[in-house]
């Protein structure tokens, strides 16, 4: 454990000197309180608008942060040789990953809550009150950017940054679309084609399951075990990326 | 060896959970959040799904560009081409957002002329918000009057639009029973009177109701013996 | 006792759509002893780094066990009280000398007390203590690979694995680094060290490994290969020894004059003290007498393959 969290430590001081992680945090920062002139711009439900606006640019913010920042963090450690000072002391590959996890999402986590803060001090300028339900939505998008970066780790344990940068990229769509997938089981009426896309459905993530934004924006009931679930169906599938990407980069030659 | 089968076991473990959740959280997503049908949004509707999960964001967007847009050819040429296809879209996108059917209950059936595209568009909005929101119903029922000389469509969604939350139970359920009075459907205003009464919590409405009740139907009874039998 | 074995290794690279093969190492089998300074030569692209990065556990070899202390190499087990060096530096730019040291200090599980000592110690020992504060990143060449040597000696390593240790040094460095060698080997210290310079494999060295095309081609002692390059004796005598010529043609001597002086060698393969005691039975006197062997160079990079031959274990 206290090599896991050297690792962390050290890579969490090494992210948070990233120049990427302030553009992407001002750019945030600026959107979000444009979008407080959107929310004027609409006439009717202005804090309606600023709200779904600012989750909207949060939800963004992390896909950017675990895009750019965790696809290309194994890779640089493997060209720059960074990870032989650390894979050649008593320290195992699933350690080394699961340090640079925790490190990186530390990172993010408290960028994301920096975002929030400024996003919340908007909403309650507009005269919206920080509801329970939005904290949750907030809490849902968190998980969700964790998720992305375990796949972004997931992807880079095996190939370039840039392949794994559009490999991610490619997880967040298809993790967004795969209510499609569960439509398309539910119209199919041949068993085999119903079998196999219920198949692709549970192997592939949902992504939609984080994302409460318009239920919450617009008043709409969440059920309490929804969001219990939704949290520990994220963690589960970090945990499972993350030993995936230990088993692939285990068998990497350095 | 014992590492790696370990390892298995932990990854078999992680899936059957994994599984289990999403399966439950379907269910809880399926059962009551999907409230529309694969029917009622037509099958084309590519567009949504595109949007990966920012159609709300993307409606505001377009909600913006309506509002501007409306603002822009009000004070010029008075010609608003698109923009029934753009409160349209924003419905389409984001069936919660309430103004987008005020807009079209009050804009479209006179500024564009098209009474059908309002009447596409707040069923919509009754659809989702009717329980929430009276004014979708009672926007179409005036259309319905108005533009359709349809008596009887429009008592109908005067009463449906008594029945939604915060709604004005007295006047709307005076207008439905008085639209039906008026095409000699008695019948069917006795019924919204004694649904309206039934159904509503307000004593102050209840007594309205009653009172109205009596005196379009004279009942032989003293009124502390009136019951809900006698409607 | 070995420290550190491998049998039978073979490493075999894919390359390209075809999936060509290309191996690096093939079927390399040596040890390297407990408490012995062990070099490890071959020319560029011999599979030397391949080889120590198999050790070191960055590499799976295709076939054939790496050990270090009986432990599989890639078991993280097997790199307790291991320090290995890379060619090249290896730090995190953004962290200062002390930072790196004791990130690695960290990594080697040293109690948080002792770290400052043991960063202060190791400093001292590469003469780079005043550069504690600095970015390891604003540090020449030959001054990161000094830090890279003080990581390495952090917690007192019994074995070390080093990859051309002295590459990009200048001569007070070199100097610096063949005194470290030599103080850890009166230490006890298991090292072992890739290099091209052949000077410190006959300096430092107690054992050596060649290689060359992946294949080993020597695994013993230095004082044995040298041996094996002993060409004779070379005496050099005061004036002429021409009246001595027919004696010393007939038991296969050599002789030039130059300067004055005559310089008579004798094949490794005849008495020297026969031709010794003839010369000085005739009233010569010496200059020198001396021993003369082929160079490490020339013994390893001169028909290497027919030299060893005979020599392979």
């Amino acid at each position: 454990m206290k090599t896991v969290l050297t690792i962390a430590s050290n890579t969490f001081k090494e992210t948070v000197r990233n120049k990427v992680l302030y553009n992407i945090l001002l750019v945030a920062g600026a959107a979000l309180f444009l979008s407080m002139s959107f929310g004027d711009l609409s006439v009717f439900s202005r804090t309606q608008v600023m709200t779904d606006f600012g989750l909207a640019t949060m939800s963004l913010t992390g896909l950017l942060l675990a895009v750019f920042i965790g696809a290309g963090m194994l890779g640089s450690e493997i060209s720059t040789k960074t990870v032989y000072g650390i894979l050649t002391k008593p320290v195992s590959r699933e350690q080394f990953i699961f340090g640079k996890f925790f490190g990186l999402v530390t990172t993010l986590l408290l960028n994301f809550a920096l975002i929030s803060l400024v996003f919340f001090i908007a909403i309650t300028l507009m005269g919206a009150d920080v509801k329970i339900s939005i904290m949750d939505a907030v809490v849902l998008l968190a998980v969700e950017m964790s998720v992305i970066v375990s796949a972004a780790i997931f992807f880079s344990s095996f190939t370039t940054p840039t392949l794994a940068a559009i490999f991610t990229i490619g997880f967040y769509i298809s993790g967004h679309l795969n209510d499609l997938v569960d439509i398309g089981t539910r119209q199919q009426e041949s068993v085999i084609w119903q079998t196999v896309l219920k198949f692709f459905y549970f192997l592939l993530p949902n992504l939609e399951h984080f994302n409460i934004r318009s239920r919450v924006v617009y008043d709409l009931p969440v059920p309490p075990d929804f969001v219990t679930g939704a949290l520990c169906y994220g963690v589960l599938y970090t945990i499972l990326l993350l030993l995936l990407s230990s088993m692939v980069f285990s068998r990497k030659d350095l | 060896m014992r590492k790696k089968l370990i390892l298995i076991i932990l990854i078999i473990g992680l899936m059957s959970g994994i599984v289990a959740i999403q399966a439950k959280l379907t269910g809880i997503r399926g059962l009551e959040w999907k409230k529309e049908s694969i029917t009622y949004l037509p099958k084309n509707l590519l567009i949504k799904p595109a949007l990966l999960g920012f159609e709300t964001t993307v409606a505001n967007y377009l909600w913006i560009r309506s509002v501007l847009y409306f603002g822009d050819h009000y004070i010029t040429d008075q010609n608003f081409e698109y923009l029934i296809s753009m409160v349209d879209m924003v419905t389409r996108l984001n069936p919660y957002f309430y103004p987008a059917y005020e807009f079209a209950g009050l804009m479209i059936p006179d500024l564009c002329r098209n009474p059908d595209a309002a009447r596409v568009i707040l069923e919509r909005g009754i659809f989702y918000l009717g329980e929430k929101r009276w004014n979708p119903a009672f926007y179409l029922g005036m259309i319905y009057y108005k533009y359709y000389g349809d008596r009887k469509q429009a008592a109908y969604y005067f009463a449906l639009a008594a029945q939604a939350k915060g709604a004005p139970v007295k006047k709307l359920a005076s207008l439905a029973s008085m639209f039906y009075n008026q095409i000699g459907d008695r019948r069917a205003s006795h019924s919204v009177l004694s649904f309206l009464y039934e159904t509503s919590e307000s004593p102050d409405v209840r007594k309205y109701l009653l009172d109205k009740f009596v005196s379009e139907y004279a009942v032989d009874k003293p009124l502390n013996q009136i019951n809900t039998d006698d409607f | 006792m070995n420290v550190i074995e491998l049998k039978n290794i073979s490493k075999t690279y894919r390359k390209g759509l075809r999936a060509r093969k290309i191996p690096a190492v093939v079927n390399l089998t040596f040890s390297v002893k407990k408490n012995r300074v062990t070099g490890f030569v071959g020319p560029n692209g011999t599979g030397k780094t391949t080889t120590i990065k198999m050790i070191t556990g960055l590499v799976r070899q295709s076939s054939g066990t790496v050990k270090i202390n009986g432990i599989e190499s890639f078991n993280p087990q097997s790199r307790q009280g291991v320090s290995y060096l890379s060619e090249q530096p290896c730090f995190y730019g953004h962290l200062t000398v002390n930072e790196a040291l004791g990130f690695a200090a960290n990594l080697l599980r040293i109690s948080g007390k002792r770290i400052g000592l043991e960063i202060d110690r190791v400093l001292d020992i590469v003469e780079m203590v005043e550069k504690k504060p600095v970015k390891v990143k604003e540090l020449s060449k030959g001054m990161q690979q000094r830090i890279n040597m003080a990581q390495v000696l952090l917690g007192n390593p019994h074995t070390m694995v080093l990859d051309e240790p002295m590459s990009g040094m200048d001569p007070p460095g070199r100097k610096l680094f063949r005194s470290i060698f030599t103080e850890l080997k009166k230490q006890g210290v298991t090292v072992f060290f890739s290099t091209h310079v052949l000077d410190d494999i006959e300096a430092i060295c107690d054992d050596v490994i060649v290689l060359s095309k992946g294949e080993l081609v020597y695994d013993g002692s230095v004082m044995d290969l040298l041996d094996t390059g002993r060409l004779g004796m070379e005496m050099v005598v005061f004036g002429t020894v021409k009246d001595e010529m027919e004696s010393l043609n007939e038991i296969g001597c050599i002789v030039t004059e130059k300067n004055n002086n005559s310089i008579v060698f004798v094949p490794k393969d005849k008495d020297y003290k026969l031709v010794q005691h003839l010369l000085f039975s005739k009233g010569k006197s010496f200059v020198s007498i001396k021993s003369t062997s082929k160079s490490l160079q020339d013994l390893l990079y001169h028909n290497p393959q027919k030299q060893y031959v005979e020599h392979k274990l």
